[in-house]
């Protein structure tokens, strides 16, 4: 299936300041050798081999796009934090099983928050508390955070350029179903759309992204 | 239902409900291109969740550490995880469990919600499995048909259990409820237990069930009847 075009060449699973061993970063005072960090597949294949000190590595790498997407979905912080836990314990639980063939280690922990993110929305009494409480007004405000938190992150800058590329309402409806959490007949509520015109909305968007992003245009 | 391949997007994005979810998850097995495409969503999901990558609060690196200390890890498998129906070991009807998310409605207090989380995740872990059985099964068989008084229901039944989808349901009214009934004959009417109702929508396992037989709705007081007591807004026969 899917496999290897999987792998996007530039591999963003790097957070930019692994960039090449070419700086001062990339030497041990004393002299050690010089040790390039690790991409995180192999860290992950590490992880699966129960090895602890990698799943510090792995922890410290994707805690913050874990919590920060929980955060983003559940807008509860302390619901987050659960939900990160959870995800984090169960990546380390299942790495055993993680199959590198099917896409990056990143994408994985990312798929697996996101579900988890979105099933604790849909499963939880906040839903309610917060389908009562989200207007229109309000979503424009969450819409406003996650722009500006995207711009202020260099090394999603490539994201930010993307999402800029959607059409506006392409945009509204990947946003308000990703980093709201919201299924599309929410979305269609918000947004006042058909629940087709949704669907396909989405659907235009992420292929947009995908090609702007460079998502499986290695081969 | 609509046409999976132009689900893909909101499959990735977790906007799908979980009959939707599992109908495009059994399309995405004889449509290698749906799960490239699907696959490359995923990838495009992993960048979005950087764009909002926020520090965690300090503590819990602590607790995930130690909790992994003391969790034992998966033995690899063997191949992709199998999709086929689980051993049958459940109850006889009357059975049903409401869809995850409902099993909390109307509870919650904060003290008990992670608990509550934790069961109802099991327990939507367990009706998605059992949906997904009946929903992937290459012999099942659908049925739908109007309710009364607004909305439409859908009987999916695949070797002998079904699953039992409404939409755009009215409110039943104050102190009455919905209650779901596996219909034999006339003089063979068995309860399947109360469905409630989220944003309009329900959905429940039943299981033991056979062609022939029919899933129908009435409106009962709070906390069901034995029998109907007022006249089904729907029957669904079983295919």
């Amino acid at each position: 299936m899917a496999a290897r075009r999987l792998r996007w060449a530039g591999g963003h699973d790097q957070p930019v300041d692994d960039a090449p061993a070419t700086g001062p970063r990339a030497v041990v005072a004393g002299g050690d050798a010089p040790l390039p960090t690790q991409s995180l597949d192999v860290v992950l294949e590490r992880v699966a081999r129960g090895d602890e000190a990698a799943f510090e590595e792995l922890y410290d790498r994707m805690a913050g796009t874990v919590f920060g997407m929980a955060r983003s979905v559940l807008r509860d912080p302390h619901q987050a934090e659960e939900v990160a836990q959870e995800v984090l314990l169960e990546v380390w639980r299942t790495a055993p099983r993680f199959e590198a063939a099917r896409g990056s280690a990143k994408t994985w922990i990312c798929t697996m928050a996101h579900r988890r993110a979105v099933d604790r929305v849909r499963s939880s009494q906040a839903s309610r508390a917060r389908e009562a409480t989200v207007g229109a007004r309000q979503t424009e405000r969450d819409y406003d955070v996650v722009v500006e938190r995207v711009e202020t992150r260099l090394e999603a800058e490539r994201v930010r350029h993307c999402l800029e590329g959607l059409t506006v309402r392409q945009k509204d409806a990947v946003t308000l179903a990703y980093y709201g959490g919201h299924s599309y007949a929410q979305v269609a509520t918000l947004l006042k759309l058909p629940l087709g015109t949704v669907k396909t909305r989405l659907r235009d968007g992420l292929i947009r992204l995908r090609d702007c992003l460079g998502v499986g245009s290695d081969d | 239902m609509t046409d999976p391949h132009l689900l893909t997007g909101a499959y990735a994005l977790d906007a799908l409900d979980d009959i939707e979810r599992a109908g495009v998850e059994r399309h995405l097995r004889d449509c290698p291109e749906c799960a490239t495409e699907v696959a490359e969503f995923h990838e495009v999901g992993s960048w979005l969740a950087d764009g909002v990558a926020l520090p965690p609060p300090s503590e819990l690196k602590a607790r995930v550490l130690t909790q992994v200390r003391e969790t034992r890890q998966e033995s690899p498998a063997a191949s992709a995880p199998p999709l086929r129906r689980a051993p049958r070991a459940v109850p006889r009807r009357p059975l049903l469990v409401a869809a995850a998310a409902v099993v909390l409605a109307g509870t919650a207090s904060l003290g008990g919600i992670a608990w509550q989380n934790h069961q109802a995740a099991e327990t939507a872990q367990l009706q998605a499995s059992r949906i997904a059985s009946v929903m992937t099964d290459p012999a099942r068989t659908e049925s739908s048909a109007q309710v009364a008084g607004g909305g439409t229901a859908t009987v999916v039944a695949a070797d002998g259990s079904a699953v039992f989808a409404a939409h755009d349901l009215t409110a039943p009214g104050k102190g009455k409820t919905y209650q779901l009934w596996v219909i034999g004959s006339p003089h063979d009417i068995t309860s399947a237990g109360l469905l409630k109702l989220r944003d309009g929508d329900t959905q429940a396992w039943v299981a033991d069930v056979a062609p022939g037989e029919s899933l129908a709705v009435s409106v009962e007081p709070e906390g069901g009847s034995d029998q109907p007591t007022t006249t089904p807004v729907t029957n669904v026969p079983i295919a």
